[in-house]
C-alpha cells in the first residue's frame, strides 16, 4: 500500500515542485474577488520597508522570485510594481485585488529576503532598545538613522497625501518612525522557524468570517 | 532512557527532558532515534535578565499557547483572544510601555508555596521565545502528541478605525441638543390665541348671479386659425 503511495506521489515530479513553495501557507477562506485592501496594504508596507534597508531590494525580490519559481506569478519589474499598487495608500493605486497565491507569492519573497538580512535587522531592533532606554532620539544610531530616513522618503514618494492616514504619517515624522519600527518588527518574526505561516495568519486577522 | 533537548536563541533557551517512548514502531525510520514523548520538565531560561521559567506539561503547553496567540496579536494589531487555560500554572501575556515591552506571568495553583512571577521582555527576547516554541513543535522528535494550531481571527474581534467614543460623540451632541431644543420649546409659553370679535355692524352682502355669454349654436368656441400662418 505504502509502495504504490510512494510511486504515485513520484510520477509528477514537476507539477509539485512548482506549486510546493506555494504550499507552505495555508489557503485561507476570503471573498472571491481576492484579498481586502488592508491585508494588501500591508504586504505592500512590509516590501517598502525591506527596500528601506537595502539598495536595489526590487532586483533581489525578483532573483528570489525566480528562485523559488514563483516567477510564474512575478515575472518582471513592472509585474512587481502593479502586484505593489493594489495597496490603497499608493499614488498609483490600481483597484486591483491581489489573488490568494499573488498574495502568498508576495509574502514568501518577503520572508525569504528577511532571513538573508536577519542579523542587520536584529542589529537595528537592538539599536532601537538601546536608544529608547538611554532616552536617546532613535536618529543618533547611524544605521537606524538611515534605515528610517530612507523608509521616510520612500513612504512620502509613493504614497498618496491625499489621503487622512497617508497625509498624517507625513506630517508627523516620529508617527512614520514608529511605522518603519513596527515593520521592521513584523519583519524580524518573517524570519523564524515559523515565521512566514504567522506573518501570513496575522494578514487575515479581522478579515476571515 | 532520559533525553534532553535543546532549543537555543540569542535570547532564550528552552530545554526540555523527558523519557522515550520504548515502543518499536514510534522510532525513527530514517535516523533510528525514538522521540522523546513524556516531558519530565520544561525550561526557559532568559539569558539577558537570568530569568528562569520552569515547570511541567501543562506549564509548557499554556506558555506555548499563550505566547503564541499574543504574538499573532502582536503582528496583526488585533490582540487574540487568550486560551482559557483551566489548569495551573497559568501563563498569560500582557503589553507594556507602547508595544514595546510584554510581561509574561506565570501564576501557580492558588494555595501553593510558590510565588506568581513575572519577566518583563522585549520584543526581540518574545521573538526568541516564540522562535524556540515554534522549533520544539517543527521538531517531530521531541512530544509529537502536541501541536500549535495557528489561526487568524474573526471580523467581530476587528477594531474600528475610530473608538467608540469617537464614533458616538456626534450621534451624542445630536440627540443632546434636541433635547435641549425641546425642553426650551416646552419652557417657551405657547401663544394666546385671540379670537378675532365680531363686528357689530356689517353691511350685508349679497351675490349677483353672473350668466355667461350664451354661445349661438354651430359656432366653435375657437376661431379656426388662419391658414397663411401656418405656411
Amino acid at each position: 500500500m505504502s509502495q504504490s503511495a510512494f510511486f504515485t506521489s513520484d510520477s509528477h515530479p514537476p507539477v509539485e515542485s512548482k506549486a510546493s513553495i506555494l504550499n507552505t501557507l495555508p489557503d485561507i477562506s476570503i471573498p472571491s474577488r481576492g484579498c481586502s485592501p488592508h491585508t494588501q496594504q500591508q504586504i505592500d508596507l512590509l516590501l517598502l520597508a525591506l527596500e528601506a534597508l537595502e539598495l536595489g531590494a526590487s532586483e533581489q525580490m525578483l532573483a528570489i522570485a525566480r528562485n523559488l519559481e514563483v516567477d510564474q506569478i512575478i515575472k518582471h519589474r513592472v509585474n512587481l510594481w502593479r502586484l505593489r499598487c493594489s495597496n490603497p495608500w499608493r499614488r498609483s493605486y490600481t483597484r486591483d485585488y491581489l489573488s490568494l497565491d499573488q498574495a502568498k507569492a508576495l509574502v514568501i519573497i518577503a520572508s525569504y529576503r528577511a532571513k538573508d538580512l536577519m542579523v542587520i535587522i536584529r542589529q537595528l531592533l537592538l539599536a532601537e532598545q538601546q536608544m529608547r532606554e538611554k532616552r536617546l532620539p532613535v536618529d543618533n544610531h547611524f544605521r537606524l538613522s538611515e534605515y528610517l530616513e530612507r523608509f521616510r522618503a520612500h513612504f512620502r514618494s509613493r504614497m498618496n497625501p491625499r489621503r487622512a492616514k497617508v497625509s498624517a504619517y507625513i506630517a508627523s515624522e516620529e508617527q512614520l518612525n514608529q511605522l518603519a519600527l513596527s515593520l521592521l518588527n513584523k519583519l524580524l518574526f518573517c524570519t523564524g522557524t515559523r515565521g512566514m505561516q504567522r506573518v501570513w495568519f496575522s494578514l487575515f486577522d479581522g478579515e476571515v468570517g | 532512557m532520559n533525553i534532553k533537548r535543546q532549543y537555543s536563541l540569542p535570547s532564550c533557551n528552552l530545554i526540555l527532558e523527558g523519557l522515550e517512548d520504548s515502543a518499536t514502531e514510534n522510532v525513527d525510520i530514517l535516523d533510528g532515534q525514538s522521540p522523546m514523548s513524556i516531558l519530565i520538565n520544561a525550561e526557559c531560561n532568559f539569558l539577558s535578565s537570568n530569568q528562569q521559567l520552569s515547570g511541567g506539561s501543562v506549564f509548557l503547553e499554556n506558555l506555548a499557547k499563550a505566547v503564541s496567540n499574543y504574538a499573532q496579536g502582536f503582528l496583526s494589531g488585533l490582540p487574540h483572544p487568550q486560551p482559557e487555560a483551566t489548569e495551573y500554572p497559568q501563563v498569560s501575556v500582557t503589553k507594556i510601555d507602547n508595544n514595546h515591552l510584554h510581561r509574561l506571568i506565570v501564576e501557580p495553583e492558588p494555595g501553593s508555596p510558590e510565588a506568581k512571577t513575572a519577566i518583563e521582555l522585549t520584543t526581540i527576547e518574545l521573538f526568541d521565545l516564540v522562535d524556540a516554541i515554534d522549533q520544539f513543535y517543527v521538531d517531530r522528535h521531541t512530544l509529537p502528541d502536541m501541536s500549535l494550531e495557528l489561526q487568524s481571527v474573526s471580523k467581530r474581534h476587528r477594531q474600528p478605525e475610530q473608538p467608540l467614543v469617537e464614533r458616538a460623540t456626534p450621534a451624542a451632541v445630536g440627540i443632546a441638543s434636541l433635547a435641549l431644543a425641546a425642553v426650551a420649546f416646552f419652557l417657551i409659553p405657547p401663544p394666546e390665541i385671540r379670537e378675532p370679535k365680531p363686528e357689530l355692524k356689517s353691511a350685508p352682502t349679497e351675490t349677483i348671479p353672473v350668466k355667461p355669454e350664451s354661445v349661438p349654436p354651430g359656432t366653435a368656441p375657437n376661431p379656426p386659425r388662419n391658414n397663411s400662418e401656418a405656411k
